[in-house]
């Protein structure tokens, strides 16, 4: 599994290529969302247009993202996941839980801007 | 078909491939293969992270009788430890409120059916049903 990263005016698109299954591309996923945060990123999109397969880790790892993201004050918002991955999103009401979209470009339309910390 | 898959994290990508070789020979389609796929996966990975008592194999069996698919996953060990018994989390809860752990056999139970348990010779034996669709 592979993460792209893509920043641009404080929005940051993470995409995953490859499949999201156990626990080193949990921590690899992880470790790279951190420095975005770490970074000042607070708006992220991750996107899953190319990731074929995920399983309990992986559902696992998109909720550690989401916990530590709101943590720091953002966001993850997860775009472009195929039906079957759809579908576990669904028997585990992760759907509840994230903002989910049907591509990158849907998902940063949806983007408000976050208020600025204060300094 | 049954594969005997090495005790160890790396098998998972060999094991993907039996999985959607088999289902593909008995005619299921993608939907049926992610679905047994994530199941065995799930519960291949619990042995192998679980049960460190054994260095044995792991044997895999994907038969067709009528209109499904039959699945055995087997586990040497010393003692029965029943998995389908495990708690899963509660889904409905907030985020904040729910337990770690679990979900993967949540899935599982929601993917397959008929899923059973049994300790035969020394062997945990966990199987499940997919009706092919």
């Amino acid at each position: 599994m592979q993460i792209r990263i893509n920043t641009s005016k404080g929005l940051s698109v993470v995409q995953v290529v490859g499949d999201l299954l156990a626990e080193p591309d949990q921590v690899k996923l992880r470790d790279k969302v951190r420095e975005v945060i770490g970074q000042g990123g607070r708006q992220i999109i991750v996107d899953l247009s190319r990731m074929k397969y995920t399983n309990s880790c992986g559902l696992g790892a998109l909720v550690c993202l989401l916990t530590t993201a709101r943590r720091n004050g953002g966001d993850v918002k997860l775009s472009g996941m195929n039906a079957e991955v759809g579908k576990l999103f669904m028997m585990t009401r992760l759907n509840e839980v994230f903002h989910t979209y049907p591509n990158v470009t849907s998902a940063i339309d949806d983007c408000l801007p976050l208020p600025t910390t204060p300094a | 078909m049954i594969q005997r898959f090495k005790r160890d994290m790396s098998s998972l990508s060999s094991l993907y491939s039996f999985v959607c070789n088999a289902l593909s020979a008995y005619g299921a389609g993608e939907a049926d293969c992610f679905a047994v796929n994530l199941a065995l996966e799930e519960l291949f990975t619990n042995m192998v992270k679980y049960n460190r008592d054994t260095r044995e194999d792991i044997p895999v069996s994907i038969d067709r009788e009528g209109d499904r698919v039959i699945v055995l996953i087997a586990d040497k060990a010393d003692k029965p430890f029943d998995i389908t018994r495990h708690a899963t989390p509660d889904i409905r809860m907030p985020l904040a409120g729910r337990t770690r752990g679990g979900l993967g056999l949540h899935l599982v139970r929601k993917v397959v059916e008929d899923l059973k348990y049994e300790y035969v010779n020394g062997e945990n034996r966990i199987s499940f049903t997919k009706l092919i669709t």
